[in-house]
């Protein structure tokens, strides 16, 4: 068991609480895809998951040791985390920016050898974006840019990788694109851990999905039995609709299209 | 979208190839530039001399040949010219390298070693020690160091004590630290004696090699080599703090500790630099861009030769600010003079990337 999360509650200090309750357990190369609705916590939950905040309660643990008790060495040892994709203030290469995915494993008073240099390469080919090694990390395109960044979490050569929000600001093919390489890397044993706002990427990945409701509270299950209609409709209190695609064999998560709002 | 992809293509294309030499070819041309321009600097003066004279004294003095020059050169080389000389080279290394690592962890390219309020609590060190008659001894360098010091642990105290801890409260408690710290000045200047003391404290405000004698380069030596090999050692890891602290952290980095030690180095260095020559402006800012625009924005490469562009532009400057006019200048006049214009063709260089 790669993730054990026993009884997460977040409450902002003095505020209200954001997340009451989660539990769930995530297996290696297993996947789990967190739905929320804007402001429920879905963020917040990540960021506890991924270690940037601390829950108010309730344990995470990480191969079965507290992740509380764990240096950032070691956790960066077992996640990979995918942030948002940012433009740093220097222009580093994208192989520079890759081989930081490296820091866990070297010595404070040391630099990454060649050794690092090959394994950040690696990552660069496993996602066929070898070609952009040497160039500027401020100026490739914002989906190469998201790969850069999937591929500097594969140099931390992590148990989990965690994705926040991957195909945001992302076009329609290359989102797709995100989605097979999160695909691929679940099917090649890395335990996958992702927020998204789009119901259709929770059902195209299977796996496990969680959904946090309005309420703070957490459910989790598979996403066949867990993702239904009324389910989405609550969720997003929008018309949606789960239609079966034949030609697709799955369903799909479509709205029912748009209401007037004004009275004029 | 692919048409916008290629035009990105041929835009960093244009950029991969802008660091024309590796590394190290540059660390040997600005090394060998270094020593000639030392050599060259060692002759200018109101007692000139030729290039091949002033190697004569200097090799000739250190292997003990037959003296076959005037005494009067070996005085000026020995006791006016060299040591200026290696106290602006140093003094110009450290001021560079401690502001490109703090270019890094602040990740902000417009930041120079002065931002946590060294440069300002070192004068007022200074300035005391001149306030108690104590002006050129080693008193007055043991306090501008100390209070340099003492002024960048009060400003890492104050978000500290309000529970916070992120950059830019830091940068925000720096402002609050220099801003006391100069009116603390002020009010050091208000009481000293007109006729002696303002004078000199104007004068160590403004910053001048002209009295830097060997014992006290001899003195901040130790804590400059402290500072500068630390620094060289953690390179990278500025590197990964320059990507935030909670990003640093996601890679496994201890950002924290890592950006105490650097700030404290860099605080190090910058001390020991007014406390040898006073407060000189420009340089740490200016420099590290210089560098980047040489090998590229790595710390590994950029600081070994933003050192050696620093001394070779302080001694540059320093020779000016003795030879320009019939009187001595203060470097800082001078630095700020050449520094203003170059940072807009830098900045006019770099306006894409600066948003």
């Amino acid at each position: 068991m790669i993730y054990d999360v026993r009884g997460l509650r977040f409450a902002y200090p003095g505020g209200r609480t954001v997340i009451k309750d989660a539990s769930f357990t995530l297996d290696k190369g297993e996947v789990l895809t967190i739905l929320g609705p804007n402001g429920a916590g879905k963020s917040t939950l990540f960021n506890c998951l991924a270690n940037i905040r601390s829950p108010s309660s309730g344990t995470i643990l990480l191969n079965g040791k507290p992740m509380a008790e764990m240096s950032v060495r070691e956790i960066a040892g077992v996640i990979g985390y995918v942030q948002q994709s940012h433009i740093p203030v220097f222009d580093y290469t994208v192989l520079y920016f890759v081989m930081m995915g490296r820091a866990a494993k070297i010595g404070v008073f040391s630099k990454p050898k060649e050794e690092d240099r090959r394994i950040a390469m690696q990552s660069l080919e496993t996602l066929h974006i070898a070609h952009l090694a040497e160039k500027p990390y401020t100026e490739i395109s914002g989906g190469e840019r998201q790969l850069v960044l999937i591929a500097r979490a594969l140099t931390q050569q992590p148990q989990a990788i965690l994705l926040d929000e991957p195909t945001s600001h992302l076009d329609f093919g290359r989102s797709t694109y995100i989605l097979e390489l999160v695909q691929n890397m679940s099917a090649s044993g890395y335990s996958i851990i992702m927020t998204t706002h789009d119901p259709n990427h929770a059902i195209l990945l299977g796996g496990k999905a969680a959904i946090l409701d309005r309420d703070g509270v957490l459910h989790v299950g598979y996403t066949r039995e867990l993702v239904t209609e009324e389910c989405l409709r609550d969720l997003y209190r929008s018309e949606l609709h789960l239609i079966d695609v034949p030609q697709l064999h799955r369903t799909a998560c479509l709205s029912a299209g748009l209401r007037c709002h004004c009275h004029t | 979208m692919y048409s916008k992809d290629k035009a990105a293509d041929l835009k960093s294309n244009r950029v991969g190839r802008k660091y024309a030499l590796p590394t190290l070819i540059w660390v040997l041309i600005l090394a060998v530039l270094l020593l000639f321009i030392s050599l060259v600097c060692l002759c200018l003066g109101q007692y000139s001399m030729t290039m091949g004279e002033s190697i004569q004294v200097l090799f000739g003095k250190m292997l003990h040949t037959q003296v076959t020059w005037k005494p009067m050169m070996e005085k000026v080389i020995f006791y006016l010219r060299l040591p200026r000389i290696i106290a602006a080279g140093l003094v110009g290394a450290s001021l560079a390298l401690s502001g490109s690592a703090y270019q890094g962890i602040f990740r902000n390219p417009l930041v120079s070693p002065d931002l946590l309020g060294v440069s300002s609590g070192a004068c007022v060190g200074a300035a005391l020690a001149i306030l108690m008659g104590l002006n050129g001894t080693w008193i007055q360098q043991v306090m501008a160091f100390g209070t340099g010091l003492l002024s960048v642990g009060l400003t890492l105290l104050i978000p500290k004590m309000l529970g916070s801890t992120s950059n830019i409260m830091l940068v925000l408690s720096g402002v609050i630290v220099s801003g006391l710290m100069s009116s603390v000045m002020g009010m050091i200047k208000y009481v000293a004696d007109p006729q002696s003391q303002l004078q000199a404290i104007t004068f160590w405000q403004m910053g001048s090699f002209a009295y830097v004698k060997y014992d006290e380069i001899g003195s901040v030596l130790a804590p400059m080599a402290v500072g500068t090999v630390i620094l060289l050692l953690i390179s990278w890891w500025i590197d990964i703090l320059s990507m935030g602290e909670t990003e640093a952290k996601l890679l496994g980095a201890n950002a924290r500790p890592i950006r105490n030690v650097a700030i404290l180095c860099s605080s190090i260095l910058t001390a020991s630099a007014v406390c040898l020559c006073g407060t000189i402006s420009w340089v740490g800012l200016v420099i590290p861009h210089f560098a980047r625009m040489l090998v590229g924005p790595n710390s590994t490469k950029l600081m070994p030769v933003a050192c050696l562009l620093g001394a070779i532009f302080m001694i540059v400057v320093d020779t000016c600010s003795r030879n320009i006019a019939g009187v001595e200048l203060p470097v800082s006049i001078l630095t700020s003079l050449i520094g203003a214009p170059f940072y807009i063709m830098l900045m006019k260089r770099q306006k894409g990337e600066l948003q």
